[in-house]
Order: C-alpha cells, then structure tokens, then sequence
C-alpha cells in the first residue's frame, strides 16, 4: 500500500485506526478482568462467610452438647449416702417403731427445698397413717449456709420433751419466711412454743440445755457419717433414694418397699 | 426527637474487634444460660448442699414462667444477639447491630427486674444468674457506647 493511501471501509489514517482498536480492546480486556476479579472475589468472599457460619454454628452445637453431656455426668457421678442407722428411741417417729417400711428424712427446717418437701412428706403420713409405714424425721442444719438453722432444730427438739415435736415441726416448715432471716429467731420461736401449748419457760430452758444440743449432733453426725451432703435426704428402710421429683414418685417407692416387705 | 434518634444511630459500623467482643460477650452469656437451663432439665433433684448451699433462686416460683425456666428464655436472647452481631461482622449490615442493640435494652430492664426479685423477694443469690446480670449489663453498656460510633470519631 503506498503512502497515504486510505483504505475504503475507513477515513482514518491506518495507525491511528489501529491505536483506536486496540485502546477499546484494551478497555475490553481490563472489563473483562475485572468483572473476573470480582467474581473470583465474590466466589472467595461467599466460601469465607459459608465457613463463617459453619463456625457459628458448630460452636454453638458444640457448647450445647457440652453442657448438657457435663450436666448429666455430675448428676451421675454425685456421690450417694450410704443406708443409715436403724430407727433408735430417740428419733421422733409418726407411726410405729416397728413398721417394715420406715422413711427417714434428714432435714433443715431453713431448708427452703426442705419446707417444698414438707407438705408432700405430711400428705405421705396422712395417707399411710395406721398402715406399715412410719416417717422420722432427723435434724440435719447446715450451720454454714444457714444460721437460724440450729436454733430451730432445739426448738423442735426442745417442744418434743413436752411431747409437741412435730406441732413445731409443722409450724418451722409453714412460717419459715417469717424466722429464717431475723437476727434472733429465737423471740419468734417462744411465740410459737406459746401457740401450740407448751411452757414456755420450760421451753426455753430446754432450748439451751446440753440434751437438746446433744440430741441435734447426734442426729447431725449420724446424717454426715452415712454421706448425707444435703437437706432433705430421704432413705427408705435405711436405703437413700433420690429426691423424688412428685407425690407419686415418692407413693411409689413406699408402696415398693412396702411390696417387697410382705 | 426522630431526627435526634437516627442521628444516634451509627453511620457506619464499628471496628471488627469492637464487635467481635460484643459477640464474645453474649456468646458467654449463652453458654452461661444453656448451663442454667441444662441443670434446671437435667441435674438433680433441688436440695440445699453442704457445700454449695441451696438453689433457692433457681427453685423459686419465679425462676419459671410456666414450665419454661427463665434461664430458656436467656439462652434465646444470648443467641439472638450472638448471631445478629455476627451478621453485622459477616455482612455488614448496621440493621442487625442496631436490632441487637436494642434487644439488650429490653434484655437490661428483665435483668434488673430479676436482680430485684433475688435481692429484696427472694433475698439469695444464684452465682449463675448474676454472671448473667453481669454479660447483660455489658451488653447494655457497650451497645449504648456502640450507638455514639462515628467515623473519625473515637468510641467514648
């Protein structure tokens, strides 16, 4: 082609046309890597927020079946009482020394678990009065958590020398929100003693007396030397069974027990 | 007082650490709640230990709302929040932020409602519920801060 000469399907000088073309296809091209990029960016961005999520969610799984595998492990694994001592002459009894069936509860009258059992545990004795069954109940005051605890249990103990045991013993339970937290719940305490009949006098006397200590160790050490680490604690025939979670639960047990003592 | 408000809404989000703490912090209130709540399924019968004490809190009438225990309810909460903040982080959606800011406020005022009823109603404490008073309260206080965030600007 000579020199100045233009071809026909274009006006423009041929390098010009060239440089044209190709700034266009350049543009093209980097578009076209751009849209690559992003692409690829978009593609990297997604897998990295699927695995985000994975993450989440497998945490999430993960702290879910720890703790409930953890929870069940340590109800499993708490340790059990040992049985515990055959009724004694001391104990305070409803129903008949010498029943077949015989539940022990070792309870706190600050307990708040313990006075959640105290309605069930009545009904229970209500219901198996006169039949083969007796219920005791022995002091059992966790001094370190609960400071009236103690003073409440000789108060018990001290109303049962005047042969009033389970009067107050019912009374503790049905007003223990009005006791548990007072400085000296021992004024409330003679307030009761004059309720259900008792000399008060006397009463008070007794709170203090070596016998009425003694008697609340006694029950105190026998609970802790069979392995009885918190109130209530119920054995059935000496044999501790777990708290039941209803009435029927705990009917149930007495009715085995007394099933297999016929 | 619209104006005001959106005005307090973030305009952009706040540093990634910022937000990943706030998720760490109701990832603990979480775990903290699904323990209460595994217990409260799971665990033994309640009693007053020894060692431990009594479950006073946890066994009071108002540790359930029928036969959902609150801690449940927590569990659900901590879990909202958790993932609505890693929405925010993933995504960058402010919305999700500003949805799990606003869920702590309601979170905040059950929690002191609850903090009352163990101080002055049931007058014990359960270590567990007041870890969780605590996750709250950090919540609470670092999305009021968050609200503040501007660019440029420092979070105080």
């Amino acid at each position: 082609m000579a020199d100045g000469q233009f071809t026909p399907e274009s006006n423009m000088p041929p390098t010009q046309n060239q440089g044209e073309l190709s700034k266009k296809e350049r543009r093209e091209r980097r578009r076209q890597e751009r849209k690559a990029e992003q692409r690829s960016a978009q593609k990297k961005g997604g897998m990295k927020r699927m695995l985000v999520w994975v993450g989440v969610v497998a945490a999430i799984a993960l702290v879910i079946y720890g703790i409930v595998l953890g929870v069940l492990k340590t109800a499993e694994n708490s340790p059990v009482p040992s049985s515990v001592d055959a009724i004694s002459e001391t104990d305070w009894v409803k129903g008949e020394r010498t029943a077949p069936v015989i539940v022990v509860e070792y309870g706190d009258f600050q307990c708040p678990a313990c006075k959640a059992y105290y309605p069930v545990v009545k009904s229970l004795s209500q219901e198996f009065s006169g039949t083969d069954v007796a219920f005791v109940f022995r002091h059992f005051p966790l001094r370190s958590t609960h400071p009236n605890a103690e003073d409440a249990s000789r108060a018990a103990q001290a109303s049962g020398l005047q042969g009033k045991f389970w009067e107050m013993h019912d009374l503790l339970y049905e007003r223990q929100d009005d006791w548990a937290r007072v400085r000296n719940p021992n004024d409330i305490f003679k307030k009761y003693a004059e309720e259900i009949g008792i000399d008060v006098a006397q009463f008070e006397s007794d709170i203090d007396s070596d016998a009425v200590k003694s008697a609340v160790d006694t029950n105190l050490s026998g609970g802790l030397s069979a392995g009885v680490n918190s109130t209530p604690s119920f054995f059935i025939n000496g044999n501790y069974i777990s708290n039941p979670s209803s009435i029927d639960e705990f009917r149930a047990h007495i009715t085995d027990a007394l099933g297999t003592s016929s | 007082m619209n104006s005001e408000h959106t005005s307090q809404m973030p305009s952009v989000l706040p540093p990634k650490w910022v937000l990943i703490v706030f998720a760490l912090v109701a990832f603990i209130g979480f775990i903290d709640a699904v323990y209460l709540t595994a217990v409260h399924f799971l665990g033994q019968s309640p009693g007053c230990s020894i060692l431990e004490g009594c479950e006073e809190v946890t066994s009071s009438e108002y540790a359930t709302i029928g036969f959902i225990p609150i801690s449940l309810f927590g569990a659900v909460y901590y879990l909202f929040v958790f993932l609505l903040t890693i929405l925010a982080l993933d995504g960058g959606k402010r919305g999700a932020l500003i949805a799990a800011i606003i869920t702590t406020w309601i979170a905040f005022a059950v929690t002191l409602v609850l903090v009352f009823l163990q101080v002055f109603v049931i007058k014990a404490l359960c270590l567990y519920c007041m870890a969780s008073a605590l996750t709250t309260t950090i919540l609470f206080v670092m999305g009021l801060v968050l609200l503040q965030y501007k660019k440029g600007r420092s979070l105080s």
